[in-house]
Parts: C-alpha cells; sequence; structure tokens
C-alpha cells in the first residue's frame, strides 16, 4: 500500500461550530459527504463506537468540535525517565496512518479523526501563555496525539502555525510528520521558529510496519525541500526496532539523511527505542497480525511501559549515537524516555535528570 | 410432522450414524447401565421414523447406547413419523429443550447446539444470537458464535479435555490457529505436565511467539532435546518438569535476557551465601539496584550475618555486576 492523502468516509460536526470558518472550510473540501449534525463530542464518542475492524485507517470518520479545554499542554513523558519538556498542542487528535506500533491505539478508544476548529482560542491561549513569560523558552509540537500534517490538505493548520509563531523568538514550533505534505506552509515566512521534523526508521520497518505513510526516500526528500526553504530540521529515529539486520539498516537511513541534510540545519535528532504500555501489546497483535515488534526481548521497565531488554537499548543507542557523530559530530542527539544510566552507558554522558536535558535543549532554540 | 405414539422397536432398525439431532458427548454409562439393569427403561426416548425405513435418534442416545451394551434388542419408544429424510428443526429443539430444562450443557455441546441450528437447520446467526444463546445461558452477543463454532473441529481428546475443562475455551480456540500436529503435541505436553490453565496460556503463548521468531512449528520446538529430556525423566516431580521446561522455553523467547540471568545467577552462586541472606537482581535488570535480604533472629546472627556481606564487599565479586548490564 503506499500513502495517500486522509478521506473520511463519515463527517460529524458538532453543531456549536457547525458555522465556524475552518468548519466551513473543511466541509467545502470534502463536498462528497454529508456532514451529520452531533451534540456534544464526548456524548458522541460514549454513544457511538463503530466497530474498527469494518473502516479502512485510512477513510476513518471525521469529527469536526470545539475544544473545550486547554490547547497547551506538558508533554505526558513518562516517570522515572529523563524526559526533555516539550510541550504539545492538542488540535488534531487520532491518526490514519495506522502504524502497527502506534500509541495512540491504546490511549484513543475511538475510530474518529478528531479535529478541534477553534484554532483562534488556542492562539490566543498561546499568546497569553508568552504574554505573561516572556523570558521563557518553549519547544512546542503538534506531533504528540495525531501527526501534525496528515490532515493539513483539509485544515491548513500549518500555515496558520507557522505564521503565528514567527514572531515569537522565544518559541520553536515543531511539525512533526511522516508525511510529505509540505506544499501548503513551505512558501510562509517563518523566521526560523518552525522546525520540519520527520519520523524517521529503517526501510524495512518503514514498509512493515507503517505501510500506509510515505517511503523514507519521500520523506527525506520533503525534509530536503524544507531545508532549501531555510527551515530548521528535525529527526526522531523513534520507535527503532530490533531485529536481525538492523544495524546496516539503521546506518543507512542515517548516512541517506546525512548526505540530504546538511547537518548545520538539523536542530536535533531523537532515539527511542520501541516502548508500550503493556495492555498494548494484545491490540497490535490484534491490529497488526502480521507485525512482528512485539516478538522482541520486552520487558515492563521502571514506569511499566514494555521496552526491550536494557543492553538491547544501550547497544542500539550507543552505535546510533556514533554513526550519527561519526558524520555529524555537532548534531545534539538526545534520548526519549530513558534513565540516566541508558544514557550515560549509551552516549558516554547524561544530562542527569529532566531539567538538565530540558535546559541543553531549551539552549538549542 | 407427522402425530407420534409408543411403540416397540427393534435396535437393529436405529441409524446410529444419523446424529443430526444429537448434541451431547459420548460420555460414561456405567451409573446409567446399572440403572437400566436394576430398574429397566424409565423413561423412553424419542425417534423419528424417516422415509428409507429407519429411525433417527431424537432423544435418549445414551440409554439407547446403554441397551446395545446390555445386549436388549427391543425398546419402548416414542416415535414420530417423517415422510422426508432430512431431519427438522422441530425435532432437534425437543431434543434441545429436554436438555437445557434439566442440566447446563457443557462448552462442547454448547458449541454443537449453535454449529448444527446454523449449518444444518440454516437458522440466520442473528436469530441464533437473539434466540438461542440465552437458552444455552451464554451472553447475547454475536462474537460468542464466532468463538464458540471453531470447537467443533478439534480433535476428539481436545474436545474432551475442554468438556472437562482441563483447558478453556480460550485455550482450545487458540489451539484452532495451530496445525493439527501442532495441537496435537501442545496438547500432549499439557496432559503430560497436568498443567494448570494459567500455565497453560503461558506456555502456548511461550510457544506460539517462539514459532513465530524462529520460524519452526511447534512439533518441531517440542522436539528440543533439552524437552523432551526433561519430559522423560523419570526422577523428576511434575512441578520441577514444568519449572524446567519454562526455562528452557524463555531462554528461546529471550534469549538475551536468559544468557544475563544465568551469569547472575552463576555470580549468586559464586558467593555461596546461606538461605538467610537472599540476593535479587532487579527485575529484568532495567533499574541499577540489587538487593540483599537478611533473616535474622538476635544480635548474633545478625552479626554473623554482616560479617559475611563484609567478607562478600571485600572479595570485590560483586564488581562482575557492573559487567552484567
Amino acid at each position: 500500500m503506499s500513502f495517500s492523502p486522509y478521506q473520511p468516509s463519515q463527517i460529524f460536526v458538532e453543531k456549536s461550530i457547525i458555522s465556524h470558518p475552518v468548519t466551513k472550510r473543511i466541509l467545502r473540501k470534502l463536498p462528497q459527504l454529508t456532514p451529520q449534525t452531533i451534540d456534544d463530542l464526548s456524548n458522541f464518542l460514549l454513544e457511538n463506537i463503530p466497530s474498527q475492524q469494518n473502516i479502512k485507517p485510512h477513510n476513518k470518520p471525521l469529527v469536526l468540535a470545539l475544544q473545550k479545554s486547554e490547547f497547551f499542554k506538558k508533554c505526558p513523558g513518562t516517570q522515572k525517565h529523563i524526559c526533555c519538556g516539550y510541550q504539545v498542542l492538542n488540535l488534531v487528535n487520532n491518526c490514519e496512518i495506522n502504524c502497527s506500533y502506534c500509541i495512540l491505539q491504546g490511549y484513543l478508544n475511538s475510530p474518529y479523526i478528531i479535529i478541534y476548529v477553534n484554532i483562534e482560542d488556542m492562539f490566543s491561549e498561546l499568546k497569553n501563555e508568552f504574554h505573561n513569560n516572556p523570558d521563557k523558552k518553549y519547544r512546542i509540537g503538534t506531533g504528540e496525539f495525531a501527526d501534525s500534517l496528515s490532515t493539513d490538505l483539509l485544515t491548513d493548520y500549518s500555515t496558520q502555525l507557522v505564521s503565528f509563531f514567527k514572531n515569537y523568538k522565544n518559541v520553536v514550533f515543531e511539525l512533526k510528520s511522516k508525511t510529505t505534505l509540505i506544499d501548503s506552509f513551505i512558501n510562509e515566512q517563518h523566521n526560523g521558529r518552525t522546525i520540519c521534523a520527520w519520523s524517521l526508521n529503517t526501510i524495512k520497518i518503514s514498509k512493515s510496519e507503517e505501510s500506509l505513510a510515505p517511503s523514507i526516500e519521500k520523506r527525506l526528500i520533503a525534509a530536503g525541500k524544507c531545508q532549501q526553504a531555510g527551515f530548521k530540521l528535525a529527526f526522531h529515529f523513534d520507535p527503532m526496532i530490533y531485529y536481525d539486520g538492523w544495524e546496516n539498516d539503521y546506518k543507512f537511513v542515517v548516512t541517506k539523511m546525512l548526505e540530504t541534510i546538511n547537518p548545520k540545519n538539523i536542530i536535533w535528532i531523537s532515539l527511542g527505542a520501541l516502548r508500550y504500555p503493556p495492555h498494548l501489546d494484545s491490540i497490535i497483535r490484534e491490529n497488526h497480525p502480521h507485525s512482528k515488534i512485539v516478538y522482541g526481548e520486552l520487558f515492563p521497565g521502571i514506569d511499566g511501559k514494555m521496552r526491550y531488554f536494557k543492553p538491547l537499548r544501550i547497544k542500539m543507542f550507543s552505535k546510533m549515537y556514533q554513526w550519527i557523530k561519526d558524520i555529524a559530530p555537532d548534531v545534539f542527539v538526545y534520548l526519549c524516555m530513558e534513565s540516566s544510566e541508558v544514557w550515560q552507558k549509551s552516549f558516554g554522558w547524561t544530562p542527569k535528570t529532566s531539567y538538565g536535558l530540558k535546559k541543553i535543549m531549551d539552549d538549542l532554540v | 410432522m407427522d402425530k407420534n405414539k409408543f411403540i416397540e422397536v427393534n435396535i437393529d432398525q436405529i441409524n446410529f450414524d444419523d446424529l443430526s439431532y444429537i448434541f451431547s458427548v459420548e460420555s460414561d454409562l456405567s451409573q446409567l447401565l446399572t440403572s437400566i439393569k436394576n430398574a429397566g427403561l424409565i423413561n423412553s426416548p424419542i425417534l423419528e421414523f424417516t422415509s428409507d425405513k429407519t429411525y433417527r435418534i431424537v432423544t435418549g442416545v445414551k440409554r439407547i447406547k446403554a441397551l446395545v451394551q446390555l445386549k436388549i434388542k427391543k425398546f419402548t419408544a416414542k416415535v414420530f413419523y417423517s415422510e422426508n429424510k432430512k431431519p427438522t428443526l422441530e425435532l432437534f429443539l425437543l431434543n434441545l429443550h429436554e436438555n437445557v430444562g434439566t442440566r447446563e450443557l457443557n462448552i462442547i455441546e454448547k458449541a454443537n447446539v449453535i454449529h448444527k441450528l446454523i449449518n444444518i437447520f440454516n437458522l440466520p446467526k442473528d436469530q441464533v444470537t437473539k434466540e438461542f444463546l440465552p437458552l444455552l445461558k451464554l451472553a447475547e452477543n454475536p462474537q460468542i458464535i464466532n468463538r464458540y463454532l471453531p470447537l467443533i473441529n478439534l480433535e476428539e481428546n481436545i474436545k474432551k479435555a475442554v468438556e472437562e475443562e482441563f483447558i478453556s475455551i480460550d485455550i482450545a480456540i487458540s489451539f484452532m490457529n495451530s496445525s493439527q500436529e501442532d495441537r496435537s503435541k501442545i496438547f500432549n505436553l499439557f496432559d503430560q505436565l497436568k498443567l494448570g490453565k494459567n500455565r497453560q496460556k503461558e506456555f502456548l503463548r511461550l510457544l506460539m511467539d517462539i514459532k513465530v521468531i524462529t520460524n519452526k512449528t511447534i512439533s518441531f520446538i517440542l522436539e528440543n532435546e533439552n524437552i523432551q529430556s526433561i519430559v522423560q525423566d523419570k526422577k523428576l516431580t511434575l512441578a520441577l518438569k514444568i519449572n524446567r521446561i519454562k526455562d528452557v522455553l524463555k531462554k528461546l523467547r529471550y534469549p538475551n535476557f536468559t544468557k544475563i540471568e544465568e551469569k547472575f545467577n552463576c555470580l549468586k552462586k559464586e558467593l555461596k551465601l546461606p538461605p538467610n541472606i537472599k540476593f535479587y537482581a532487579p527485575p529484568f535488570f532495567e533499574s541499577e539496584k540489587y538487593k540483599f535480604e537478611l533473616n535474622f533472629k538476635n544480635q548474633n546472627e545478625f552479626a554473623k550475618l554482616v560479617d559475611l556481606l563484609k567478607s562478600v564487599a571485600d572479595s570485590k565479586k560483586l564488581l562482575n555486576l557492573e559487567k552484567l548490564v
């Protein structure tokens, strides 16, 4: 299967936002669908649980709703591990790319893609936050509960976000994606405040576990175009998957990435090994029977999440670190949700605490 | 359905190959034999006289089999007369209601009922879900049908184990994902080791995972020399066999982890600690912290243990822990 943009099979609209400009814009782009009005998102989700099996991931039904709580939140991170202090914007919930390892399968017990249309409230919330904390540095992203760009053809949010963040020197905004949907924002003025980031993996894993996402090669081509447009770039090798031949395959992608992108344009690269809450194991087996990722040597970690046996993670991280540093010695590489011990044994140094890592990364902003 | 009457039937006229109305499973007839010997046939079986001039059993299959064993050639039965050869839903339901009115059917019998309603009497799944699942004391959920139907294809010995609740319905369903040879080997292992249901689940998960990891059949995995020698070792208790086979399977499933675990156990052995000092590795070696646990009853014993720990520290053997992970 190959990537094609999200095409919802049905559309539901909360009645309070039926006349909202974003709603109207999205509905105009989906003329073949008749919107069904719903009273309230929470009740709708409780009362309407269609069988996931009957819906192709690519055609997940869409719900347009009003975000009633805060858009801007701390990245959930994980207990007892070093986290980078990232902050997330909850503009879209769920993803149609259907990666086998996706954590959203366990978090969101719903087949719907939810787009919050009141982006103007989000901008007010952010303006207020930045106004009250003019000296604070922020690293913010939209790629936590959704792919940052996969619904962008409908929302055009990327354009507005790039334009909004260009005015804040103490903030960087990260668009984290597996897609190549960059055309809508690539010509926007960004003043270096937007980072275009891609999740990367080996070609083998991309084909087997991310089958609905664009190929690694296409992601790197898109990254190259963003580089041309002067955007800062980031790459996330997360989740790294351990399998026979992983070393050659990851080294190949690292080399390919650093052949395509000038390391000077990369603000950071993160590494994270496959991890998930224990209950996701049976969900992955059920939803992705052909996937072999659950057959790794995974054990409950200190935070309760299943992770590869520690020596395997250290081996993966240390080799990746070396391969990256051999070609790009100045690029900042960090680990996502790992202990200080794993940092030390993998990289030969450790930020020791989440605060330590946050400070280093804030200084890159 | 034509009218019925009680008549004397010759047992040779019964078609024992046609069990269209029967869902109960073979069981021990000894009590029934004693009862018939002492008191005769108290309740008459029900038969259907079909167009090919033979009798099809509607109810009382066990009673009739007992009569065969007792070499009783003739008995009184209530007979329905049918003009065609096809079994009728009405008589199947007669048998079903007679049974569910007096006892709860076992899992395999329930599977047989569901199978016959759908595949012989051609009832839609919706109707079976709504009308018959509650009658069988099952939830009114169409998924139940999908769970139960595959059970009828299991081998007889496995069906028997399900009936006797030696293996759970979930394990039985998982068996259906394996080849006949594989499930027979797994079942034999469970049977030989008299594994409880939780252990069965654990072993099955390990075996299924190893199958995918090694790309070998479960039969091949169970041929493993170590497993076979443990199974055949007459000196080992069942509990020891179970633990040792589990260790072999764990080694195949988690080779890197078990290697480190073995190294830790060697180191622990080298320390020659008395039974009242326990030495633990962190769970899955994830944290960096190891643990000693001391048991003592007085100052004297405590002092001895501390001296012993001091000698462990002086030996510097624990430096090897740093090389473990």
